[in-house]
């Protein structure tokens, strides 16, 4: 391996896995928040709030 | 100022140093006598290492306050804060495994150093491991929380390795007697520095981010079981006869 090439290869990794990391957080809080929309539809089927007007 | 905006700022500081901090390294830093450029690797695998051991610095004093006080806040920070700490931690072996590639001819070697953060990452992955799969009730955020709180007494374990016993590992050349940074050109101290400032950052934000979505989940959950009825409760009697 090349000096250069480790050098690249180095940043790669350290680049590319919180990269990765990030993306599933992501997915992960986009999981959430369907999780909680689902569970608040199961709670009030009709989607209506206490006043009467759609949520 | 609301919780999204102070971490889309933290965000978008730690984004521009971290662009400043990689042109720094690859473009203004000296290049190395021995190495050449394979060792411009350290501006990214030193502070990974470093913010892995910061992680879990705050590991070690939420699962303090946690077995202290039993408040669940402390447990979810430990848990969020052992999560982050174990991916810098993955990232600063990995990188750490390249450059000993090209350095020593080898991707690994129990050296001292190499032992001990191996431990260090083993150990934060166990902990890891209890929460997920250690079944419900208090008992895994206690198991995790005694590990965190062990765990943590090998960091200074890590740092001194390198100078109780014989290492392929350079000695420390930024934290020695000497003086801060004392084994470093000054470009080089400064390329470090940015870098170290760019991933506490990134740090601070996906900590934030972790710690918020584990939040969440934790009350969902408890919202869950609150509203949770078991199934044939409300059924009406006539659909419980044996035919």
């Amino acid at each position: 391996m090349s000096p250069l090439g480790a050098m690249f290869v180095g940043y790669a990794i350290v680049i590319g896995g919180l990269f990765v990391y990030v993306l599933r957080l992501h997915r992960i809080g986009r999981a959430i928040e369907t999780d909680l929309q689902a569970h608040e539809h199961a709670l009030n089927p009709s989607g209506t709030s206490g006043s009467g007007r759609p949520r | 100022m609301k919780t999204r905006d102070w971490r889309a700022a933290v965000i978008a500081l730690g984004g521009i140093l971290a662009v400043t901090g990689l042109a720094m390294a690859t473009l203004y830093a000296p290049e190395e006598k021995t190495m050449g450029d394979a060792q411009r690797i350290f501006y990214l695998h030193v502070p990974s290492a470093w913010i892995g051991f910061l992680a879990f610095g705050v590991v070690f004093v939420s699962s303090i306050a946690y077995l202290a006080t039993r408040r669940r806040a402390f447990d979810l920070a430990a848990a969020a804060s052992t999560e982050v700490g174990v991916v810098f931690t993955t990232l600063a072996i990995a990188s750490g495994a390249v450059w000993g590639r090209y350095a020593w001819g080898t991707w690994w070697s129990w050296d001292p150093r190499l032992t001990t953060t191996f431990m260090l990452w083993f150990i934060y992955v166990v902990s890891l491991m209890v929460r997920a799969y250690g079944g419900t009730g208090n008992q895994p955020s206690k198991f995790a929380a005694v590990l965190g709180i062990v765990g943590f007494l090998d960091i200074p374990l890590i740092h001194l390795s390198v100078v109780w016993w014989r290492s392929l590992h350079p000695l420390p050349v930024v934290v020695r007697p000497e003086g801060f940074g004392s084994g470093l050109h000054p470009a080089m101290l400064q390329t470090l520095l940015v870098n170290l400032a760019a991933f506490t950052l990134l740090y601070v934000a996906l900590f934030s981010i972790r710690r918020a979505q584990m939040t969440a989940m934790d009350a969902l959950v408890t919202r869950r079981d609150e509203s949770y009825q078991p199934a044939g409760v409300d059924l009406p009697a006539a659909s419980l006869e044996v035919r």
